[in-house]
């Protein structure tokens, strides 16, 4: 063996040896080697459907199926060379010399495409027979073949230092931005102008030497060859750049960005907005201030020459597929890896081992958010660790606390249409209450730690600004969709400030976001509906500068009661003056500024960022499902709470509770038990839920005059009590103008109101006036004349 | 005294350098902690201001490469990818040689050839530099650099010398000002919007052209950092509690400069004044739970003339280090980006400053005063939206391509508006302003008046950042709880709510602040009780 030669300058990596491993591994190897692997490492797999599976040499298979297709790249799963023994040195030499042993393993893999393909020949496979399998042969030949290995773990973009330089590394990242296409010269073609001799230089180290002579001995003429750019060979460049993803990005810095190069099939694979894992060189090269000089500064350009590119996991929404066209998948190019390990992947990340993210923060994370789900106090630990300077309001907050976590999305899979309606998981809740109650801060609070979450207020935002607003570029003057706050959130929380000032359009929008969970947009030619599954926290003052508790709710705060019975809890944060509550609340505040521990919390407080990763975690990995008892437990809830309508004595039936209250409890039910991380939702979690909406609705939906409570005043805006009311004033207007003498001169507005309240001991309400005559006048019973202070009105015969 | 050693660091820093790496080579510590503690060594004691200043005074382009400069800067974008230098080659201040012919010429010219030479044997030559633009502070006073950079001939074409190429990542893009890539080769930890006080050499490099192989061929100044100092808030260094001068209690002192700022810049407004002062100095105390600074606005300002807005923000540069003004108008607010972005629109990925980024403890100084009727546009909704969030919760988003993150900010605001009330803006506090309708005379400030006002503000607002400078005793907490159920029975609720009380006693601290004191006494406490309540008085009569 001469193996003087074939060993890479200044290593101590055999080309041969390398080689032959490799041909080996691309015989030999099978699934099952990767699965022993695998489980050393603890990753566990789903059972194989049949013992032969695991014995497949699988990338014959893959290289068949290249022959096929007529592809020429390989994907290579560089955690498939440690599983197997032989190739454990190919490994790492692969990783510390990139450059020299990917083209090792080109030739390998041509060597083995050949040898393949002359076996299935012999052997009369399909397509391979005789003079086709002679020609199948000879096209190989002619082919370039690329092993383009993946599946190394990525480091983080900021931890690249010069010690990586030349060795092959992985990292991720979003795409924001890529430039055409860049011809790169890979051959020159010159050609003598005097005797037209042509000579073909390669590129050497990024130059290309142009011949100051021709070389034919005869006619040595100096400067007189000339590229001729139609004959040169050229490869397809494009430099893309990609910026560190938020989840990675140290506190309180700004993003890092790194350029890399992509050729040939991976040029315009991806697209700005991408989420993609890379595999490349990376490369450190000295700057040249000036083209014309070799004179070089000791200033390095850094960037990574890319051998693969992996889309992110779908789940997480990997690429934007409205910008794609023809449907193409990004990463889809060659064979191997991707699909084929998609299944394994998925069940690598399922336990638990985080060894596709290699993040070790993230791990660590993990594991205390795992500790803390075991308290048992874990519910009273977060409702206290959420806003903590916000003085007492337990209630409001297990109730947000609750929102944040959000019940589970329920999708009717069979539904007629294929695919039926989905129900919102989403949980909205409302805030009405006094100027200076901590609102505002409660909502700055939650915007803080809620995953996705946005702070809006509705004073100052408009319809479109909720939404999504089309802006035209100024550059490209082509026309922007650029999302609003409802759409931005989505998935997270949209917190709305001032909500009972936002104008009339704006609030229509949040008709829709709150129980179709979508935006629609129809403007300058752009129609589309965009997802907002997104949870509303709203704050409202009372219409007058403070609450009246003597007016039922729908009348304090003005908002359309179809729009309140979307929030499923409505709080009343009263100001109320209580001695005793006073000095407890000056105290805490007294506290708060002044001394060091703040009273609420105190000691058993958790820090913001593991609340929000506590919340994310549950978010994402827990899917709770309703147990025979807990549904049992909500059926009773319901009817228990429908029960409180009736009432023995008269007739009539208050309205306690309606299907949304029902559809209410059962989310509140689902994100409690998933604060508790458990996978079922037990009675436990319905009973707090029940607790939660009583007391809401306590607050809420209570009669102020009868101090019951009926739901109607939320879902119509109409109390049960106040209809009775309307029955009865509306019968002594009827008789007062009955009285006046029939169709004739009527009545004056004022006066009416005069003499009605001289009739009752209570005094007539002048808009509850106002409603009953517009009733009236609508059933065509009375007839209003005039306008303003001189308004009449007049009986209208009933005959 | 001047000794060789300090002469030759001023002179020539970069012979300097290459002398401490031929001796330092076989030794563990790393360069730049050599370098770093020779240069620290030579200027650490009052020297600090031998070396000449890098500023508007005294732009780059006065100076050759290859000198040593002090440059005050505030870093505006961190998102450079640290560079490669070989460190063999002089600490990567080869690049002098080009342009500085007074070095020594010994050194070789290297080529490409011997680079990737280098490169494949010295592998572990290779090291990584901190790179980041940085900005001369935006709003400094001018009495700032006069204190602390000592006396530095002015060259004459300073004055003249125009707003650099990379103006778009000032804060105020149309204002003289002074912008540097500095190199850090420590291991500090540099953040955007925090400011440093720098000392390194100067040198001019190529900009690093990201998506093409050519490089620029216009320089960029480039500052390699040899060591730096961390500046207090204040700038100027502030004693607590300071010692009042001329025999005054520490009341008086603190009485006169309401009185001074009243009659000059608040037509005599004293309770203006008070207000002023006390949110000038309030800074974020914690983050949690949240304490922010209050923020101020003084209605009913002067809507005839347009000088009084002016005369305050000259009043409040005099008093306060970093002051910055923003004048706002329709035409301002449509035009001028608030926030940073990184936008994809244009060719470099550069992260442009905006409006409000801003060093910490800057007064912001915002006049209403110009704005008419006319259309908000795109831009100027934002730029409101953008303003709201840092008055109410001290972040600033800045917007990258795909996603934007949030900076901590610690900025006082004094909105000047002449309605009952700002169109744009809520604040914590409304104060209506009522001028005296005879001014008093006013004797103009000496220079030790006001050094001495500068410092005793300094003082207060060097106390302002921490949470507990100054105790309560449980006296007074008693006392204050006592007082706030006693109101609000009287008042039966309508007046006195929680956020009142917060508000009341963060004033109480800032007013202890201002007063210099140890801990809030009672009658600090009643001072503010009565500034409130005339306050309300007032906004009450509108």
């Amino acid at each position: 063996m001469d193996d003087v030669t074939s060993v890479v300058w200044g290593t101590n990596v055999s080309i041969m040896e390398a080689m032959r491993t490799f041909s080996e591994f691309l015989r030999e190897f099978k699934p099952k080697y990767r699965r022993a692997h695998d489980a050393a490492k603890g990753i566990a797999h789903p059972p194989m459907l049949r013992m032969e599976d695991g014995e497949v040499p699988v990338y014959q298979t893959y290289l068949r199926k290249m022959r096929l297709t007529g592809q020429t790249n390989l994907n290579l799963d560089a955690e498939n060379l440690l599983a197997w023994p032989a190739t454990r040195k190919l490994h790492s030499q692969l990783l510390k010399y990139p450059q020299e042993i990917i083209p090792v393993m080109d030739t390998a893999l041509k060597d083995a495409m050949i040898f393949l393909a002359a076996d299935d020949k012999e052997t009369g496979a399909l397509g391979m027979e005789g003079d086709l399998g002679e020609e199948e042969i000879r096209e190989i030949e002619g082919k370039v073949y690329k092993v383009r290995p993946f599946g190394i773990s990525a480091v983080n973009m900021r931890d690249l230092n010069p010690s990586d330089t030349d060795k092959l590394v992985s990292i991720k990242g979003l795409v924001i931005r890529a430039t055409p296409i860049i011809p790169d010269m890979k051959q020159a073609f010159f050609r003598c102008l005097t005797c037209s001799h042509t000579v073909q230089v390669e590129i050497d180290r990024g130059r290309i030497e142009e011949p100051a002579r021709c070389p034919r001995d005869v006619c040595q003429s100096l400067g007189t060859m000339s590229l001729i750019h139609n004959r040169s060979e050229f490869a397809d460049r494009q430099i893309i750049r990609l910026q560190e993803t938020p989840d990675k990005v140290p506190d309180g810095q700004t993003p890092h960005t790194v350029s890399l190069c992509v050729y040939d099939e991976l040029v315009d694979l991806a697209k700005p907005g991408d989420r993609l894992t890379v595999t490349g060189i990376f490369r450190s090269i000295p700057v040249r201030v000036n083209p014309r000089q070799r004179v070089i500064k000791s200033l390095f350009k850094t960037y990574l020459d890319i051998v693969h590119v992996k889309r992110a996991n779908s789940q997480r929404l990997g690429f934007d597929s409205s910008t794609r066209s023809e449907g193409k998948v990004p990463g889809a190019i060659g064979v191997g890896g991707e699909e084929a390990d998609e299944a394994e992947h998925a069940a690598g990340a399922a336990a638990g081992t985080g060894g596709a993210d290699g993040l070790s923060r993230t791990a660590e994370m993990e594991q205390r958010v795992l500790e803390l789900a075991q308290k048992p106090d874990i519910y009273d630990i977060l409702s206290r660790s959420l806003a903590p300077s916000i003085w007492e309001m337990d209630d409001v907050k297990k109730g947000i606390l609750l929102q944040l976590f959000g019940g589970t999305n329920k999708s009717i899979a069979r539904g007629g249409g294929g695919g039926g309606p989905r129900y919102r998981g989403d949980i909205n809740v409302l805030l009405v209450g006094d100027p200076g109650t901590s609102k505002s801060q409660i909502l700055h609070y939650v915007h803080k730690i809620a995953p996705r979450g946005v702070y809006t207020s509705g004073k100052g935002s408009s319809a479109v600004g909720l939404t999504a607003y089309i802006t035209r570029d100024p550059d490209s003057k082509q026309l922007v969709l650029e999302s609003g706050a409802l759409v931005l959130s989505d998935g997270g929380v949209c917190c709305i400030d001032e909500f009972d000032k936002m104008s009339d359009s704006t609030r229509s929008v949040l008709h829709e976001v709150m129980e179709q969970q979508t935006v629609s947009i129809a403007k300058a030619g752009i129609i589309t509906t965009l997802n907002a599954r997104t949870s509303i926290l709203a704050a409202a003052n009372p219409v007058g500068s403070r609450y009246n508790v003597n007016w039922p709710i729908t009348k304090n705060i003005d908002l359309p009661p179809t729009l309140l019975s979307r929030f499923d809890l409505l709080y009343l944060v009263l100001d109320k003056v209580d001695e005793v509550a006073d000095r407890r609340l000056a105290k805490h505040l007294v506290g708060l500024y002044l001394e060091d521990a703040p009273e609420t919390g105190g000691v058993d407080i958790i820090p913001v960022e593991l609340l929000t990763a506590y919340i994310s975690y549950a978010r994402s990995k827990v899917h709770p499902q309703i147990t025979a008892g807990a549904s049992e437990a909500l059926v009773r809830a319901y009817v228990d709470l429908r029960k409180l309508g009736e009432d023995p004595r008269s007739g009539e039936r208050r309205i306690t509770a309606t299907t949304r209250q029902l559809e209410s409890m059962i989310r509140l039910s689902e994100a409690h038990a998933r604060m508790r991380f458990s996978e079922l939702v037990e009675v436990s979690d319905v009973e707090e839920a029940n607790r939660l909406m009583q007391e809401a609705i306590r607050t809420s939906a209570t009669d102020p005059r009868t101090g019951l409570i009926d739901m109607e005043l939320i879902n119509t805006g109409v109390g049960q009590q106040q209809r009775r009311m309307q029955g009865d004033l509306r019968r002594a207007v009827l008789q007062l103008l009955d009285a006046q003498g029939g169709g004739g001169r009527g009545v004056r507005w004022t006066e009416a109101i005069r003499m009605l309240g001289q009739q009752s001991s209570v005094q007539v309400d002048a808009t509850e006036f106002a409603d009953v005559i517009r009733t009236l006048e609508t059933e065509g019973q009375v007839k209003v004349v005039g306008d303003r202070e001189r308004r009449t009105i007049r009986r209208i015969a009933a005959e | 005294m001047v000794t060789a050693a300090l002469s030759d660091a001023l002179s020539h820093p970069i012979q300097v350098v290459r002398g401490l790496q031929s001796v330092h080579v076989s030794s563990s510590t790393p360069l730049s902690t050599v370098v770093k503690k020779h240069f620290e060594e030579q200027f650490g004691n009052g020297n600090l201001q031998k070396v000449p200043p890098l500023d508007v005074n005294h732009p780059p382009s006065t100076y050759t490469s290859g000198s040593l400069v002090r440059f005050r800067a505030m870093v505006q974008d961190t998102s450079a990818s640290p560079e490669i230098y070989i460190s063999n080659l002089g600490y990567g201040l080869d690049s002098v040689l080009h342009t500085n012919s007074s070095a020594e010429g010994a050194f070789n010219m290297h080529t490409l050839q011997d680079a990737l030479d280098a490169g494949t044997t010295g592998r572990d030559k290779w090291k990584e530099r901190i790179v980041f633009w940085a900005v001369s502070v935006p709003g400094e006073s001018e009495w700032v650099g006069k204190s602390l950079d000592g006396n530095h001939p002015t060259s004459i074409e300073a004055s003249t010398s125009s707003a650099s190429s990379m103006a778009h990542k000032f804060p105020f893009p149309n204002t003289p000002h002074v912008g540097v890539l500095v190199k850090s080769y420590g291991t500090t930890e540099f953040k955007p919007s925090t400011v440093h006080d720098l000392v390194g050499i100067l040198t001019f490099d190529p900009r690093l052209n990201l998506l093409g192989d050519d490089e620029d061929e216009d320089l960029v100044p480039s500052l390699h950092v040899l060591f730096q100092t961390p500046l207090p808030t204040t700038v100027v260094k502030a004693a607590y509690p300071m010692p009042p001068a001329r025999s005054r209690t520490r009341l008086e002192v603190k009485d006169e400069i309401v009185k001074w700022l009243a009659a000059s810049a608040l037509r005599g407004d004293l309770l203006a004044a008070e207000y002023v002062l006390m949110c000038c100095i309030a800074r974020v105390q914690s983050r949690s739970p949240f304490l922010p600074p209050p923020s101020l606005q003084l209605s009913r300002f002067s809507s005839s003339s347009d000088s009084s807005a002016l005369t305050l923000q000259q009043c409040l540069e005099t008093l306060f280090p970093i002051v910055a003004n923003l004048p706002l108008s329709i035409n301002y607010l449509n035009q001028t980006p608030f926030a940073p972005s990184s936008s994809l629109r244009d060719h470099s990925e550069d992260l442009r400053s905006g409006t409000l980024q801003l060093a910490p403890g800057t007064v912001v100084v915002v006049d209403e005063h110009g704005v008419v009727e006319g259309k908000l546009g795109d831009q100027g909704v934002r730029n409101i939206a953008t303003m709201q969030s840092v008055i109410t919760a001290q972040t600033l988003a800045y917007a990258f391509p795909f996603s934007s993150y949030e900076f901590p900010t610690d900025l006082s605001f004094v909105i000047t508006t002449s309605g009952s009330k700002s169109p744009f803006f809520n604040t914590d506090i409304n104060v209506p302003l009522q001028p005296v309708a005879a001014l008093p005379s006013l004797s103009s400030l000496s220079e030790d008046q006001l050094l001495e006002y500068r410092l005793w503000l300094a003082g207060a607002k060097s106390q302002a950042a921490s949470k507990n400078a100054v105790p309560i005793t449980r006296e007074m907490a008693e006392y204050i709880q006592s007082e706030f159920v006693r109101e609000r029975k009287e008042a039966g609720g309508q007046s006195l709510t929680s956020d009142d009380l917060s508000l009341r006693m963060t004033l109480a601290k800032l007013e202890t602040y201002l007063r210099h004191d140890a801990e809030i006494t009672k009658e600090a406490w009643e001072h503010v009780v009565s500034l409130e309540k005339e306050r309300k008085s007032r906004l009450s009569l509108q």
